[in-house]
């Protein structure tokens, strides 16, 4: 069968220690039964590797950061389509999500397509609303509070059994053992990422993500569980593990029936030791380990293209438990000319 | 043959992100023109510095808030917020477009008064109204905003004296989420306090309670804040109906909406964080709507927005007075105004425009203002054009607190001109003048020269 | 300040910069570029305003101004030389 071409665009190139998913999301796509991609690298820094990798990106587009506004981004990227035409959008950095979820109608109205939770689900996952949402779908949540003068966490130390994770509003976690941690970790956070902090309790035992992808009308297309089984000094996955975790998996068929969730996310839950599951974050985006899921026999990238494209994907029913995901640093040799010519010009 | 322009040469490091070359980070659009006028004509006419204000935008930003919150609720009045601009031709034209006058001091009542505004038309907000002030406010029939218990026992002890019953609200401060909280205003209610403030006010006897206040916030982007405001401010006059049989006839909302400038350290653009008017409208009226009144019987819906009807309406237009380098090799911009005339630079980053064409290229820059004083910094870090000496430049959206909360320090306050809705400009404020700053000054005879 | 630009720059005709000596790079715009590769050739401003007065209308007084303000920056940027 002829494979439908299709130009996809692919943010979230920064493959370096603490990695957006573009690369494993494009790694995915490009496995796809269906169709044949052509792909487009949307990088934010002329330093992000998915735009030097082999076989990765075709074209890679440097874009303006969504905090220079929507207007500077929306324009760049209309531009590219002129160029090239898009066919899907698969936005992988953080802090684009809420600028595009809100953009979708024009990208729509342009002929570029997405599959973005709506702006409810977005706001209601936010981790300065964790308690509530745990509250709302009788989820167990850790204790949380959120902050916005150091002034408050000594308090909210007291009410919290420690130790306490620190939250920046849209990214960035660090652990805290004592008062003094906490607010150091407070005012580095929110220089970088602005007010509210969240101060969370930190909940020990056995991290457990879901990758996972709804349809927007409470069916689970897509949904697979990994333990980690190593983590860097910045808390990310460096090996994990699918497992067969019914419990998970019906929790969170539940999350996205009872929240019509809407494209990919991520569910991070800690598996206490009396075996009790905690809600600790609800990522709206599938998640860089993703290809673990597609290795396992789930390629949900692929199902968001065709949920993006209007199709109703067949939903995945199984997966095979016990496959497993070892990342690795590799130095790629890059000529000067070719780094300047890439942020001089925008592309390459 | 025509020789060429010369632009500076310019040599950067190379950055990550995008560069200019591609046209769409960095250009800042020029504003060359201000309802049809051209801004070099202006400052050639009004001097340099100079506030331009168009009055077609008010009256536009007015209409439209106006309209979002009727087609949602019944019953809705605006008072115009003096403190975020009080200059008399700016409030006449809210009060032309139906606003009622809203104010925080005996100053700002006496203004309103002399600006025609009916007393029965004027709400008196804010923890410092003097007793002379009480007496004046009650006589005119104005609406009288409680803010602290020493108030209440003052006016209940000024009402033996006066003729009418005080028309009176009470300011309330609650928890909607927001940080910081607004406790220093009102009475509190989730802690009974408010509720404590009702009963000494109708048990006194003295005063009139017609109506609920609160004020959230500034600048306040979530609108779910002022859901819960609402819902709690609705719930608690039908508390207060139920409790004592007082029907609550408005509830003020206060103010607070945001306008689309750019907070200091705020990540996203204001302009995809500040939400429209139809949903403020919505989060506001929603609750009301629901809460139960009886559909005959609704309470007014007073809402006391300042910042988001005026700011767009205001432009700052000055004059480069020098580039320079500084000794770590960035570059740095002398304008001719600075924290004394914009002093929203404090916490906004403002974006000041060209008003000829530039070309794509820019440099990191540091722009300050004319005062002889380190604060005097309106932006500490923008990509800037390559501005030369001499050339103008215009701040948009500088409607809101400049002309009230402006410095004369060092030099002395310019020419406001407001452009009317025939496009014509006019003189609304002039610039002061030696004279007019010195007239209050009183030197003793031994030191006069 | 006298104008001694670092040899084995490697410069493009887009006006980028690599200095090999320190890995920095840089970017002109159009006049920057016309100017520094003056510059490498020739180190008496005269000169320079001269062949630059043939193409473009720019003032003495001009010129003085810019290249003040260039040599400041390239400075900072270790791409003029300290006399030796």
């Amino acid at each position: 069968m002829k494979r439908e071409k299709l130009t996809i665009a692919v943010s979230g190139l920064n493959n370096t220690d603490n990695p957006g998913p573009g690369v494993p999301v494009i790694r995915g796509l490009r496995e796809s039964t269906h169709f044949e991609p052509r792909i487009l690298g949307l990088a934010y820094e002329n330093m992000e590797p998915g735009a030097y990798m082999e076989g990765v990106a075709d074209k890679t587009y440097l874009i303006p950061y969504p905090s220079n506004g929507m207007e500077p981004l929306l324009a760049r990227l209309e531009e590219i389509h002129r160029r090239d035409k898009i066919d899907v959008l698969i936005p992988n950095f953080d802090s684009e999500l809420l600028p595009l979820i809100k953009a979708e109608n024009r990208l729509t109205a342009m002929g570029i397509r997405t599959f973005l939770p709506t702006i409810g689900q977005y706001d209601e996952r936010l981790k300065s609303n964790l308690p509530e949402f745990g509250k709302k779908y009788d989820l167990s949540v850790p204790g949380s509070h959120t902050v916005s003068s150091a002034l408050e966490i000594p308090g909210i130390c007291r009410e919290l059994s420690g130790p306490w994770m620190i939250k920046g509003k849209f990214y960035d976690a660090v652990l805290a053992h004592n008062v003094e941690q906490a607010i150091a970790a407070f005012y580095r956070i929110s220089a970088q990422w602005g007010l509210p902090v969240v101060v969370q309790q930190y909940i020990s035992g056995t991290e457990v993500n879901v990758v996972a992808v709804g349809d927007g009308k409470g069916n689970t297309i897509g949904a697979v569980p990994m333990r980690k089984m190593f983590v860097t000094d910045k808390g990310k996955a460096w090996s994990g593990i699918t497992i067969a975790d019914k419990y998970l998996l019906d929790l969170t068929k539940r999350i996205i029936s009872n929240t019509f969730w809407r494209g990919g996310m991520e569910l991070e839950m800690i598996r206490s030791s009396d075996n009790k599951y905690y809600l600790v974050e609800i990522n709206p985006r599938i998640p860089a380990w993703v290809y673990l899921a597609v290795a396992a026999g789930q390629n949900l990238p692929e199902a968001i293209v065709h949920l993006a494209m209007g199709m109703n994907p067949e939903p995945f029913t199984a997966f095979e438990a016990g496959k497993m995901f070892i990342r690795y640093s590799y130095d790629m040799i890059v000529d000067v000319n070719t780094h300047q010519s890439f942020a001089f010009n925008g592309e390459k | 043959m025509n020789k060429k322009l010369f632009e500076p040469p310019v040599i950067k490091r190379m950055h990550t992100g995008m560069p200019g070359k591609n046209g769409t980070s960095g250009i800042i659009e020029p504003i060359s023109h201000i309802d049809n006028n051209s801004v070099s004509t202006l400052i050639s006419l009004f001097g340099s510095p100079l506030f331009v204000l168009s009055e077609k935008t008010i009256r536009e930003t007015c209409r439209k808030a106006v309209d979002t919150f009727q087609s949602r609720y019944p019953k809705v009045q605006f008072g115009w917020s003096y403190k975020t601009n009080y200059l008399d031709a700016v409030c006449q034209v809210f009060h032309q477009e139906g606003s009622w006058a809203e104010v925080v001091s005996g100053f700002e009542y006496d203004k309103a008064i002399r600006n025609g505004v009916d007393g029965r038309e004027i709400i008196f907000n804010g923890p410092d109204k003097s007793e002379e002030d009480l007496i004046k406010a009650a006589n005119n029939h104005s609406y009288i905003h409680i803010d602290h218990f020493d108030e209440l026992y003052t006016l209940i002890r000024l009402a033996e004296n006066i003729e009418v019953k005080p028309r009176v609200a009470i300011r309330i401060n609650m928890e909607t989420g927001l940080f910081p909280k607004w406790d220093r205003f009102g009475f509190n209610y989730e802690n009974g306090e408010a509720l404590e403030a009702v009963r000494k006010i109708l048990a006194s006897g003295k005063l009139d309670l017609v109506g609920l206040h609160t004020h959230i916030g500034t600048y306040v982007t979530s609108t779910s804040a002022y859901r819960i405001a609402a819902e709690k401010m609705a719930a608690f006059a039908m508390e207060i109906q139920g409790k004592f049989d007082k029907r609550i006839l408005y509830l003020d909302m206060g103010g607070g909406f945001a306008s689309l400038n750019t907070l200091k350290g705020a990540y996203h653009n204001a302009a995809d964080t500040t939400p429209g008017f139809d949903q403020y409208a919505e989060a506001i009226t929603g609750p009301l709507i629901r809460a139960g009144f009886d559909p005959d019987n609704m309470p007014l819906l007073i809402l006391e927005t300042g910042r988001a009807l005026i700011d767009d309406a205001g432009f700052l237009v000055g004059t480069v007075l020098a580039t320079k380098r500084l000794a770590d090799g960035r570059k740095a911009m002398i304008l001719d105004f600075g924290v004394n005339l914009l002093f929203t630079a404090f916490w906004y980053d403002h974006m000041i425009h060209p008003v000829r064409e530039m070309t794509g290229t820019t440099e990191d820059a540091v722009v300050y203002g004319p005062l002889c004083m380190n604060i005097d910094m309106i932006r500490d870090q923008m990509k800037l054009p390559l501005f030369q000496k001499d050339d103008h430049v215009v701040v948009s959206r500088t409607g809101a607190y400049n002309m009230t909360q402006w410095l004369q320090f060092i030099t002395l306050r310019p020419n406001v001109i407001m452009i009317g809705m025939d496009g014509k400009p006019n003189l609304i404020r002039k610039a002061e003048t030696l004279d007019s700053l010195v007239q209050n000054e009183i030197t003793p005879d031994h030191l006069l020269p | 300040m006298s104008i001694h630009i670092k040899s084995g720059l490697r410069i493009s005709d887009q006006g980028l910069v690599f200095d090999p000596s320190t890995g920095e790079s840089f970017t002109l715009n159009p006049t920057g570029l016309i100017l520094l590769r003056l510059m490498i050739g020739c180190n008496d401003e005269n000169e320079i305003f001269r062949i630059l007065n043939q193409d473009y209308e720019l003032s003495r007084l001009e010129f003085d101004r810019y290249l003040l303000d260039f040599l400041a920056v390239l400075k900072s940027m270790q791409i003029l030389e300290n006399e030796a």
